[in-house]
């Protein structure tokens, strides 16, 4: 057989928030799981299971995706980022501390996927209109907010990541 | 939720790649963005043993331009082709139908080849694709072969592809001249929602705003396959895009479709808004390929 073949228990090494993080997985082990569970990362969120709500939102290489959908060996090479690695040290990011600022945050359960989706959308494109902001966002479900509060969050902090406030 | 227990192979060439489906057979399945393939092995607690992941071999993820075709890779993703200029200037059909999948999160994972292969009748970017008369290339480790797009899908989850095959290339001809084409969908939410109706259109005038010479019609989510139209294309070509010409394809169009009742829409309103689609889409499709520069 060639290539990588991932099926009983073994090591891989993930790029997590910076760091190289070794874990035991197997072949069907998901990144969630990986990030959750065998790092204890639970920030992020476990919803659906179906890439319905994006609770579970990590960065992939920069790209938001959803980690309930994301083999844990398919990811080994790639640079992940979960929000435990958004802060630095106890200094929110602006996005953080927009969403704070603008009550974006009621049970807590979306936001870090909200937080995720909308630091990749920003540093794509950092002067969004409220639409593009919504259309960004449309794959994160939130129950609590309505969203109005998480669109007004995202438009204030493309402004202090600007540096226009 | 967890998936069921497989061996994971992560190949470095196509060749290895098809030698692996080549000996697991049907025990063995490609996997691409898993967007669709891992929520139903999640869903089922069930699914292939072996599971070929495509996402290390190396070109199965680029777009190219090459002997009058735009190739496109089964593993580009949607967002991929939103993004593609060569996709964006001379296939905005396609452009359409991957902006009509999912959300924006899963179209950062969903592959233009699981869309196709899955089979799906309400799959986004199959009648954007086979209103561009795009071929397929179907490869073993022993052989090639190619097939029309439209020829490949038999049924909802069923193609011709078999077993120890693997979708390596969607060969689409680049249009020429004054040709462009639009997809348009009836869905109930913008995102994370399933087409009720789509129709795409690609038309080749003989000028700006003049006489059809060419037309390909596609039809999403009214039969067990992505539905050509050939009547109402007959309606158009030979003719100038004129309100009354648009008219008699609308009717033409919801003439010729074979919906079905389901908990996504009934059948009368999927007749209905398939000759809504059509009229949309050959007039947008026309305006589309009046602004060309060939």
């Amino acid at each position: 057989m060639t290539g990588t073949r991932t099926s009983k228990k073994q090591v891989i090494t993930l790029k997590v928030n910076g760091l190289d993080r070794e874990i035991m997985i197997e072949g069907r082990t998901l990144l969630i799981d990986a990030l959750r569970d065998a790092l204890r990362l639970t920030g992020t969120k476990h919803g659906c299971g179906e890439g319905d709500c994006g609770a579970c939102t990590v960065l992939v290489d920069g790209v938001p995706v959803n980690s309930c959908l994301v083999l844990a060996a398919e990811a080994v090479g790639s640079q992940i980022l979960t929000i435990e690695g958004v802060a630095d040290g106890n200094d929110l990011h602006p996005l953080q501390q927009a969403f704070v600022d603008k009550g974006a945050i009621q049970c807590g359960f979306c936001t870090p996927g909200m937080v995720l989706t909308s630091l990749a959308f920003l540093m794509e494109n950092p002067e969004p209109t409220e639409e593009e902001v919504r259309v960004a966002i449309s794959g994160n479900l939130c129950r609590c907010t309505g969203y109005q509060k998480i669109v007004e969050a995202v438009l204030d902090a493309a402004e202090r990541m600007r540096g226009e406030s | 939720m967890n998936l069921p227990r497989f061996d994971l192979f992560e190949p470095r060439t196509i060749g290895e790649a098809l030698e692996l489906l080549a000996s697991g057979g049907r025990r063995a399945a490609p996997l691409a963005g898993g967007t669709d393939l891992l929520v139903n092995m999640k869903k089922t607690c069930s699914g292939p043993e072996i599971l070929v992941s495509l996402h290390r071999v190396p070109g199965l993820d680029l777009i190219a331009e090459k002997d009058g075709f735009v190739t496109i890779g089964p593993l580009v993703t949607m967002a991929s082709l939103l993004g593609d200029p060569v996709v964006a200037a001379r296939l905005p059909v396609l452009v359409d139908g991957a902006g009509s999948v999912a959300a924006p999160l899963i179209r950062n994972r969903a592959t233009v080849g699981g869309n196709l292969c899955n089979a799906r009748p309400c799959a986004d970017t199959a009648p954007p694709l086979m209103a561009l008369d795009a071929r397929v290339v179907l490869a073993t480790s022993q052989n090639e072969r190619e097939a029309p797009l439209d020829t490949m899908i038999k049924g909802p989850g069923e193609t011709i592809i078999r077993p120890t095959e693997l979708l390596t290339a969607i060969k689409v001809p680049r249009p020429q001249g004054y040709s462009s084409g639009s997809y348009r969908t009836a869905i109930r939410r913008q995102t994370m929602d399933i087409t009720v109706t789509g129709v795409a259109a690609q038309v080749t005038l003989d000028r700006p705003g003049g006489t059809v010479t060419a037309a390909r019609i596609f039809a999403a989510s009214v039969a067990p396959v992505p539905l050509r139209l050939p009547e109402t294309e007959r309606t158009v070509i030979g003719q100038s895009l004129t309100t009354a010409v648009l008219a008699r394809a609308e009717e033409c169009a919801a003439n010729e479709v074979r919906p079905i009742d389901d908990l996504r829409g009934e059948a009368w309103y999927r007749r209905h808004v398939s000759g809504v689609l059509a009229r949309q889409t050959l007039a947008e499709a026309g305006t589309r390929a009046g602004e060309v520069q060939p």
